[in-house]
């Protein structure tokens, strides 16, 4: 393969080995990827917001027959949670009167920070989010949404930016539990948009739709977060475990702030 | 010629931007494009200038590398993929020729 390699190309091919060389060796990338991210997350942030709207009115448009069947098993679900909310209504009354009667006060269980989500990593389940190490952001801490939907755990950590690694990242792995059933098992990310709950004990019955949360088992995320809704259970003779799949509670669509929880009781 | 670079710069960067924050939901068959490498392929089998092809691979890559998240990759990665296309679709030009669009090669 001969290859008419000019000076000014050869020039420019030089410059760039010995700038990648010097970035990786100085462990100077962070710093250029802090730099890069902190400069356009105006414009990203922008696009993010623009890309959720487009993509919103895109699938509502070709999925009106999808839509229709869905508003009407939320309108029954909703039917059902009113009944819910009414029984939960005396409870309130109940554990009200006895906080004031044991005099105990409203305790927090963790310290937020509220972020905004930027961009989304092109080759993994990963995402990147406007604080960083000078926000007081560390590794492991939890990411969440507004309503206690866990969405994953800081990775690596930059000056102005984080990185976020998705519950989906076939790298995370945590203890959670089946809502309301003391069922323990271990979620697994599946890559792209999926959660592999294992290590269920099999004489255990476990339906489609019911609730996953986290277990405070691992002191990785704090409990009783929202983690999804078991989607498909497998059982067979040959494992002496059974396995579901959950349907994660988080869209990436209606990602805009997301809540880093910088300090949980363990 | 600096008026080209600066437009495949600017055209690069606003793409990665595009790639990484507005198409985060879209998918070709559960695949998310690549539409840098894309476009570093395009450029380098419609353009002519050598020059500017060498160019549009490294910067190509040095945007991939500058706005990827975490440690898993070493930075350089992506320029080096953009590199080896680079040099693939040089090498093939001497064999495949596209003669509307391309009348000499490199």
């Amino acid at each position: 393969m001969k290859l008419n390699f000019k000076p000014k190309k050869a020039i420019l091919l030089i410059v760039f080995i010995i700038l990648i060389f010097v970035i990786d060796v100085t462990n100077f990338s962070k710093s250029v990827k802090n730099f890069f991210f902190s400069f356009s997350s105006p414009i990203q942030k922008k696009f993010v917001s623009g890309g959720n709207s487009f993509f919103d009115f895109l699938s509502n448009t070709f999925q009106k027959e999808n839509l229709k069947k869905e508003l009407e098993t939320e309108r029954i679900r909703n039917q059902e949670l009113f009944s819910q909310i009414i029984g939960l209504k005396d409870l309130e009354k109940e554990n009200q009167s006895l906080r004031e009667a044991l005099n105990i006060g409203l305790e927090k269980d963790f310290q937020l920070e509220i972020c905004s989500f930027i961009s989304k990593n092109i080759s993994g389940n990963s995402l990147a989010i406007d604080k960083g190490s000078e926000d007081g952001i560390a590794t492991g801490q939890p990411v969440i949404t507004g309503q206690k939907v866990l969405v994953g755990r800081i990775g690596s950590v930059y000056n102005n930016f984080s990185e976020v690694v998705l519950i989906t990242n076939k790298s995370s792995s945590f203890d959670a539990r089946i809502f309301e059933k003391e069922i323990d098992g271990l979620v697994k990310g599946g890559g792209d948009s999926e959660l592999l709950f294992d290590l269920l004990p099999k004489e255990e019955e476990i339906s489609d739709g019911a609730l996953v949360v986290t277990s405070a088992l691992g002191g990785i995320f704090p409990k009783d977060l929202l983690v999804g809704q078991i989607k498909e259970v497998h059982k067979t003779d040959l494992e002496p475990f059974q396995t579901a799949k959950i349907q994660p509670s988080f869209d990436l669509r209606q990602l805009e702030n997301l809540f880093i929880i910088t300090n949980f009781k363990k | 010629m600096i008026k080209r670079l600066i437009i495949v710069l600017i055209f690069l960067y606003f793409l990665v931007l595009f790639q990484n924050s507005f198409l985060i939901n879209f998918k070709i068959f559960g695949i998310s494009p690549n539409l840098v490498l894309l476009a570093v392929i395009l450029i380098n089998v419609f353009f002519e200038d050598s020059f500017l092809l060498l160019f549009t691979a490294l910067m190509g890559g040095f945007c991939l590398d500058a706005f990827s998240i975490g440690s898993s990759r070493f930075f350089g990665y992506y320029i080096i993929i953009a590199l080896v296309i680079y040099f693939i679709i040089s090498y093939s030009t001497k064999y495949f020729t596209f003669p509307h669009i391309r009348t000499s090669s490199k």
